[in-house]
């Protein structure tokens, strides 16, 4: 009974603190968003739009989309319609807690065990416009077990989950300390390759480490120092499996070994701090052909950093469709949820960002946040000491 | 002088430099071109305001002229540099008012270390971080120095004129920098520090007033010598030569030249110094002319009256006296017995204070000629701040500003300045004075009538003045207006840092440091396509 009360607490606490208004009368009606625009799964901007969300699902998008009688409509005349972003690598809730100190290979570790939906961790990314993130053990580990692809709101820990990710390897420095084996670099690629010609053995094998060995998955690898993206290149060569290079800000630098994975790279976190030598990489990858998703890697940097992030490569010369890919269409292709989020297509779910001017401006605004087509997030008009910013004062109204 | 001499040096080098760095320049200089900067919608921050298809032209270093016409057309004039900026955004350089870029962390913790100058701990050597700035369109960046508590010394205003010799344009001492309460600082730690401000401060008035009292004395002891009062020096210097004939001359702990009349009758003094101040003594100099019956000499080292020549117009008269009256001051307890029993025909000479060097420099804060930036985040802090500022009458404005939001009315009813960090606070653990932070600061004081400054702010362990405009563009995502904040990146900026007469905005006459963007400055798809910094060509979009 008090457990069940503690839970209901919880939640409401959890659901306030998200900024979380009922969304439009009866979460479960369909309804439309008619606003100025929206972002196009190629990241060019649609003018006109109008978004149909029926249980929790995109039910048509476009500028020509009629909207159903007695459907209710909010009308949004000066705001963009954004997918909500992806970020393929977060510890969001489990800061600290995402590695198993004791051993460097944790191949049945799984991240799903750490999610912690109550964390305010969650509330700021759903303020910073993130809906979907890969919850990811720590480079510490060689092998540091399964990620799991989770939302950032919602109401229940299990809807929260989207699916497991891929599993997570490291190469970086961190994953060999003198305390346990292995030791090193090359000691861990010994005992990596040991491991996938067992696992190739066992065709009975099930477990995410023998897909990604038999090459049905890919893995995220840190790859934090240029010479290890050399090393994941030749165990790529060598084995025939998947590997999407994380934190790969040598890319630019190492374009072959790059190039020789086949897979997209994940770049970041960038912040103010970055020299331009790996802000530039973005504008490079886009040039050579080569996919990249952006990470905020939060909350040890703020999700905001996502899009501060796509902001700083396009201050390089990034061109906006392939900054916005970098958040959003890569990075679920990534993890492997392409066919649920990074982009508002018809099927898919209604994850979106209106925002009140482009949606990669850092002087643009999120006034509002969906998840699963409920509204979790409405920017407090107060807090700007009273601008008339957000379009509060167009209510929804019923067709 | 020794300062002035070695600015003419550094200038002289800086010159060279320019002509040895790009050879371009050297051939351009002697016909001076002028460069058109047509056809782009210029931000001018100035008076001139939004100009749609706008020329800014620049000519020797300056802007020559920002108006409205399009592209003249006609002849091509070999006297001009035409750039067509038609689609493009024209703005004075960013100037990032608060940076901590290239300067050596450390430094003495206190509230004594008002002579120490950020510039000193500047590596100008470390081109990369400059020419990363010059790149995203900041052409002059204002550095403080390391220090985290007190008064930790003057900031120093970096132009990125040439980044062979960035110290040639670098304009010193630009503010003094002091910090209440920045660190992981308790309430009663924070309390002491302000306690200890405030004494810094008020031992400076002390001292500003003993000064002054000493500079009225000297004028009436003057006045004394003129009415043919007897001089008490020549008793003692009589008693002091007859007493040691070796060390008698040599006054104790000062050094250098010194210059006295032979015959140190106040009579003949004041004659010469009025015929100083009629300007008559020009021809005659007080290195080794009579003027009546007053020789003037130098007291050598080895006490040999030889007569040597000063330059007349380095002559200060004040500071002479100075010298002059203090040369035989051997006690000053002795003195003060003399003035006690001083009769109504002997003039009296005043006491000198001792010098001190910071306490200088808090005099010329006092005096608002040296404006004070105090960095202060808890509310509670800035209000102590204002405070202080209001008691001492000092030109001061607050930096960082972390919980400003909180205190914006009384922030705006004083009609302050505040310089507001990095818009972003990434880490995830905060120092203390951080807990506050949010990128809504900028809006709500500019809100509340307060002049708004943004700077890329220190922290984060590495240089940030790179991404400035991606700061502004943050505080007008949090609801500040673009104007706004754009005018916190440069006039204001400028006039916080006192050069808003030379930078800070497109205006005739202001130092020719300008922008062009692809497109609005704070929209993020905008790339730096040149940069001029003194009218000359220092980066251009790399195709």
């Amino acid at each position: 009974m008090s457990r069940q009360t503690g839970t209901i607490v919880a939640a409401l606490v959890a659901t306030w603190a998200a900024g979380f208004t009922p969304p439009v009368e009866g979460g479960d009606r369909p309804f439309a968003v008619r606003a100025k625009a929206y972002v196009d799964r190629d990241g060019s901007v649609v003018n006109g739009a109008t978004l149909i969300v029926k249980d929790g699902k995109v039910s048509a998008i476009g500028s020509d989309v009629r909207v159903p009688a007695g459907c209710f409509v909010l009308d949004r005349p000066d705001a963009t319609i954004c997918p909500g972003f992806v970020d393929p690598h977060v510890t969001l809730g489990a800061m600290g807690r995402t590695g198993e100190a004791a051993n460097s290979i944790e191949t049945e570790a799984d991240a799903a065990e750490l999610f912690n939906r109550y964390h305010h961790d969650f509330d700021r990314a759903v303020r910073a416009g993130v809906t979907t993130v890969l919850l990811t053990p720590r480079s510490s580990h060689l092998v540091g077990g399964r990620t799991v692809a989770v939302k950032t709101a919602g109401e229940t820990t299990l809807t929260r989950i989207v699916g497991p990710g891929p599993i997570k390897l490291s190469l970086a420095p961190a994953a060999f300390t003198t305390a346990r084996p292995p030791t090193s670099l090359q000691g861990g690629l010994a005992r990596l390759r040991g491991m996938i010609a067992a696992a190739r053995a066992d065709r009975n094998d099930e477990g995410a480490f023998a897909k990604w060995a038999r090459g049905e998955a890919v893995a995220i690898v840190d790859t934090i120092e240029a010479a290890e993206l050399g090393s994941l290149a030749r165990l790529v060569a060598d084995e025939r499996v998947k590997c999407v290079a994380l934190h790969g800000n040598y890319a630019a630098e190492r374009l072959s070994d790059i190039k020789l994975t086949g897979q997209p790279v994940i770049l970041g976190t960038y912040e103010f701090t970055d020299s331009l030598r790996f802000t530039r990489t973005p504008v490079i990858l886009q040039r050579e052909g080569v996919g990249f998703a952006l990470t905020s890697n939060a909350p040890r940097y703020g999700p905001e950093l996502l899009r501060i992030g796509a902001a700083i490569a396009m201050a390089q010369g990034l061109d906006a469709a392939a900054a916005h890919a970098a958040l959003t269409t890569t990075p679920a292709e990534i993890i492997g949820v392409q066919d649920r989020v990074g982009s508002l297509e018809v099927g898919k779910d209604a994850d979106f960002i209106l925002m009140d001017g482009q949606s990669l401006d850092l002087t643009s605004r999120i006034i509002e946040v969906f998840v699963d087509g409920r509204r979790v997030y409405r920017a407090d008009t107060r807090e700007a000491g009273g601008t008339s910013r957000s379009p509060d004062g167009a209510a929804g109204r019923v067709n | 002088m020794l300062r002035a001499l070695w600015r003419v040096v550094a200038i002289a080098a800086g010159v060279g430099a320019c002509l040895v760095g790009s050879p371009a320049s050297a051939q351009d200089a002697p016909k001076a071109k002028t460069i058109m900067i047509e056809g782009g919608t210029v931000l001018s921050m100035g008076p001139a305001g939004v100009i749609e298809g706008g020329t800014v032209s620049l000519r020797k270093g300056k802007i020559k002229s920002v108006r409205g016409a399009g592209r003249a057309g006609g002849m091509p004039n070999p006297n001009q540099v035409r750039i067509d900026a038609s689609g493009k955004y024209v703005t004075p350089g960013l100037i990032d008012a608060w940076a901590d870029l290239n300067v050596a962390p450390g430094g003495n913790a206190g509230t004594a270390n008002a002579s120490c100058r950020a510039i000193d701990g500047l590596d100008m050597f470390d081109r990369h971080d400059f020419e990363q700035a010059l790149r995203n369109g900041v052409t002059a960046i204002c550095v403080e120095p390391a220090a985290t508590k007190g008064i930790v010394g003057t900031a120093a205003l970096v132009r990125l004129a040439d980044l062979d010799n960035i110290g040639a344009s670098a304009e010193t001492d630009v503010c003094l920098v002091v910090r209440l309460g920045v660190g992981k600082v308790g309430p009663f730690l924070r309390l002491k520090e302000l306690a200890e401000l405030r004494k810094a401060f008020k031992e400076a008035k002390e001292y500003r007033e003993a000064w002054e009292e000493y500079e009225e004395e000297l004028e009436a002891y003057a006045k004394d010598l003129k009415a043919g009062k007897k001089v008490k020096l020549d008793k003692k210097k009589e008693k002091a030569k007859s007493a040691d004939g070796k060390k008698g001359k040599k006054p104790k702990g000062r050094k250098g030249r010194r210059l006295r009349p032979r015959d140190s009758s106040g009579e003949s003094l004041m004659a010469w110094l009025e015929e100083l101040e009629r300007g008559n003594a020009g021809a005659a100099g007080p290195g080794a002319v009579s003027i009546g019956e007053t020789q003037f000499c130098e007291d050598d080292e080895d006490g040999s009256d030889e007569e040597h020549a000063t330059d007349v117009d380095d002559f200060d008269l004040r500071s002479w006296l100075d010298v002059y009256f203090s040369s035989g001051d051997g006690s000053s307890g002795g003195k003060k017995k003399d003035a006690s029993k001083k009769a109504d025909d002997e003039a009296k000479k005043p006491e000198r204070p001792k010098k001190d060097r910071n306490k200088e420099l808090l005099v010329r804060t006092l005096k608002r000629e040296l404006a004070v930036r105090f960095e202060a985040h808890r509310p509670a802090d800035i209000l102590n701040v204002l405070e202080l500022a209001g008691e001492f009458n000092l030109d001061a404005a607050v930096v960082g500003a972390s919980g400003g939001r909180y205190v914006a009315e009384p922030l705006g009813k004083a009609e302050s300045t505040v310089v507001l960090g990095g818009m972003i606070r990434t880490a995830l653990f905060e120092n203390g004075h951080y807990r506050d932070h949010d990128s809504v600061n900028a809006a709500v004081l500019s809100q509340a009538d307060v002049a708004v400054v943004i700077g890329s702010g220190p922290g984060g362990g590495g240089n940030r003045a790179h991404y400035l405009r991606q700061n502004a563009a943050i505080a007008v995502g949090a609801g500040m207006d673009a104007e706004g904040a754009l005018a916190a990146v440069t006039i204001n900026a400028a006039r916080v840092c006192g050069v808003a007469e030379s930078l800070g905005s497109l205006e005739p006459g202001k130092t020719a440091d300008v922008v062009v963007w692809s497109g609005h400055p704070l929209s993020s798809g905008s790339v730096v396509e040149y940069v001029f910094v003194g009218g000359k060509e220092v980066c251009r979009r790399e195709p």
